[in-house]
């Protein structure tokens, strides 16, 4: 809150017209235009009007409403649900058996392919291939653990506004209890 | 065989911006010869009888010749289509809400304005994007999309609709019984239309300058939070009986709500285009709007904008502009030469641009589509 000239409470500081809106109008008298908002403002200024903080006002109702209801977490979603569910299809990677579809010698490449392969790079590979599957298969269960946890507070949060929203009836119950009982005559009372 | 030339867009509905310029653009193709087919992710409400579900689309994905349109508005899985698709590929951007102004009410619609902006320059590779206003056009730029490879094509302003349906008579007789005075908005009711200053801004107006009006804010609800702290902002304030959230209106009940404005209002914080601005253009009703993202941009010389909310300047200010004949008629008569510019011949002047620009050949007479329907 500032005061103004008067020493009067203000909402907002004074500023100029011309700093507060514009028109690109050439055929608009602008000054004209600026003079009567100025002399307006500064006549019901004197008058008293203008002084309500508008701004603490806004900003009081929407905080009181907001903490009233606080936001709910974020149900998993059909993306990161279906995310998940690849997920937990594809943790395990397979070796590709090697096929060839070249007629009659087909079955013979098949054989020296794989002979190869388990030559040159079956002991090297498997174990590394092991070490990605082992981090897969944590990774994943780590997401799991996670989604399930995520929804069982969810479920938590919603059973804890429900209770919330219970007390708050019976809140205002009790208060206009209350004040039907102050309303009430004395001479009524026991 | 007539080109083919594919639109898709997310939800399409009857009265939505983006799902009214889709209608448009597919009304020109045909009339210009071109096969066109309007897809959408979810078309449960959709006006358009001939729409389809986005996935009638795939046979086509290959057709190098075919062109795709696809209207990015939200985020929307079918955006795999768009990056799947070998058509010549025409991005149009009609603007995603910063998810910033959703964290307060809603993490669903925050994380989903989130996923479109994250989204935005993984679209970039195509033949051509287009902003519907130049300040769109600038943020594609700014995310990475080639300056020279973007345009901007403004919305088709439907107005045969308008032009076609009555007002409500009854509606406006009591709108306008007691001479009161009417400051609309129109606009779903998001916080990035910053419905709180619109309601201080009339709330001064109101208390000091002319107690004989009244705020309509006319477009659907949908988030609860912020409803129930903009209702319990009109009680705080003592506004309840002058300040009407309408909800989802009609055709019919919007057209005699512009045709009762004596103001629009605009506080908006964020918007690509604002329709609305050329509908209170075309209904004559002065305009006072946020100097705010895309607004300036929609409004150029017309109407008055405001760069800051000084609640004393704004509710004269509003007092002159609803009172004053002479500042009001020629506030109208900028706003009417500034809707000749988006009008329908100057638009399609701008989608054929764009059309051309991924190498389609327009025609642009009877006798020439004649031709290209062979």
């Amino acid at each position: 809150m500032q005061a103004d000239a008067n020493g009067s409470s203000n909402a907002q500081a004074f500023q100029d017209p011309g700093e507060i809106f514009e028109i690109r109008d050439p055929q608009v008298d602008v000054e004209a235009l600026m003079r009567t908002v100025r002399e307006n403002v500064a006549r019901r200024r004197a008058e008293g009007a203008y002084n309500e903080d508008l701004d603490a006002i806004a900003d009081e109702v929407f905080k009181d409403v907001l903490t009233a209801q606080p936001l709910l977490p974020l149900p998993l979603g059909d993306g990161q649900a279906s995310t998940l569910i690849e997920l937990n299809a594809r943790w395990a990677v397979r070796e590709v058996p090697f096929r060839s579809n070249a007629p009659l010698v087909g079955p013979l490449i098949v054989a020296v392919r794989n002979f190869w392969n388990w030559m040159s790079t079956k002991w090297y590979t498997r174990a590394i291939l092991q070490q990605q599957v082992t981090f897969n298969a944590l990774v994943v269960q780590a997401f799991n653990e996670n989604a399930d946890e995520h929804q069982a507070m969810l479920e938590e949060t919603r059973q804890l506004q429900a209770i919330c929203q219970q007390q708050l009836e019976e809140i205002a119950l009790l208060k206009e209890a209350v004040q039907r009982l102050q309303k009430a005559d004395p001479s009524d009372r026991d | 065989m007539p080109l083919r030339i594919h639109q898709i867009g997310s939800v399409l509905a009857a009265g939505d911006a983006v799902t009214n310029h889709i209608v448009e653009i597919d009304r020109r193709l045909k009339a210009w010869g071109f096969t066109s087919h309007i897809y959408g992710a979810d078309i449960a409400a959709t006006p358009i009888d001939t729409a389809q579900p986005d996935a009638a689309y795939l046979p086509f994905i290959d057709e190098a010749e075919d062109v795709l349109l696809y209207h990015y508005s939200a985020y929307c899985e079918n955006h795999a289509l768009f990056r799947r698709s070998r058509n010549r590929k025409v991005l149009i951007y009609h603007n995603i809400t910063p998810a910033e102004y959703f964290r307060p009410y809603d993490r669903y619609y925050e994380s989903l304005c989130n996923q479109g902006r994250r989204l935005l320059p993984e679209l970039r590779f195509c033949d051509r994007a287009v902003g519907v206003s130049e300040y769109n056009r600038l943020e594609l730029v700014q995310r990475g999309f080639a300056a020279d490879r973007t345009s901007v094509l403004p919305l088709f302003l439907g107005v045969e609709d308008f032009d076609l349906t009555p007002p409500d008579a009854g509606l406006f007789r009591r709108l306008k019984a007691g001479n009161t005075s009417n400051i609309l908005f129109v606009g779903r009711v998001a916080p990035n239309k910053a419905f709180e200053d619109l309601i201080k801004v009339f709330s001064s107006y109101h208390r000091h300058v002319n107690p004989n009006s009244r705020l309509l804010i006319a477009g659907a609800r949908f988030l609860p939070s912020y409803d129930r702290a903009l209702d319990e902002l009109v009680t705080r304030l003592a506004l309840t009986d002058v300040v009407t959230f309408t909800g989802r209106i009609s055709l019919r009940q919007l057209k005699t709500y512009y045709l009762a404005a004596d103001l629009f209002l605009c506080a908006s914080r964020h918007e690509g285009f604002c329709v609305p601005l050329l509908e209170a253009m075309y209904f004559g009703a002065p305009i006072l709007a946020r100097a705010a993202a895309g607004v300036p941009y929609t409004l150029g010389e017309a109407g008055v904008q405001f760069h800051a909310v000084q609640f004393g300047v704004l509710a004269e200010l509003v007092g002159v502009l609803v009172d004053d004949r002479a500042v009001r008629e020629q506030i109208i008569a900028t706003q009417k030469r500034r809707l000749d510019e988006f009008a329908p011949a100057r638009v399609e002047e701008c989608l054929r641009g764009v059309l051309r620009s991924v190498g389609v050949d327009v025609p642009t007479s009877a006798l020439e589509r004649r031709e290209i329907d062979g």
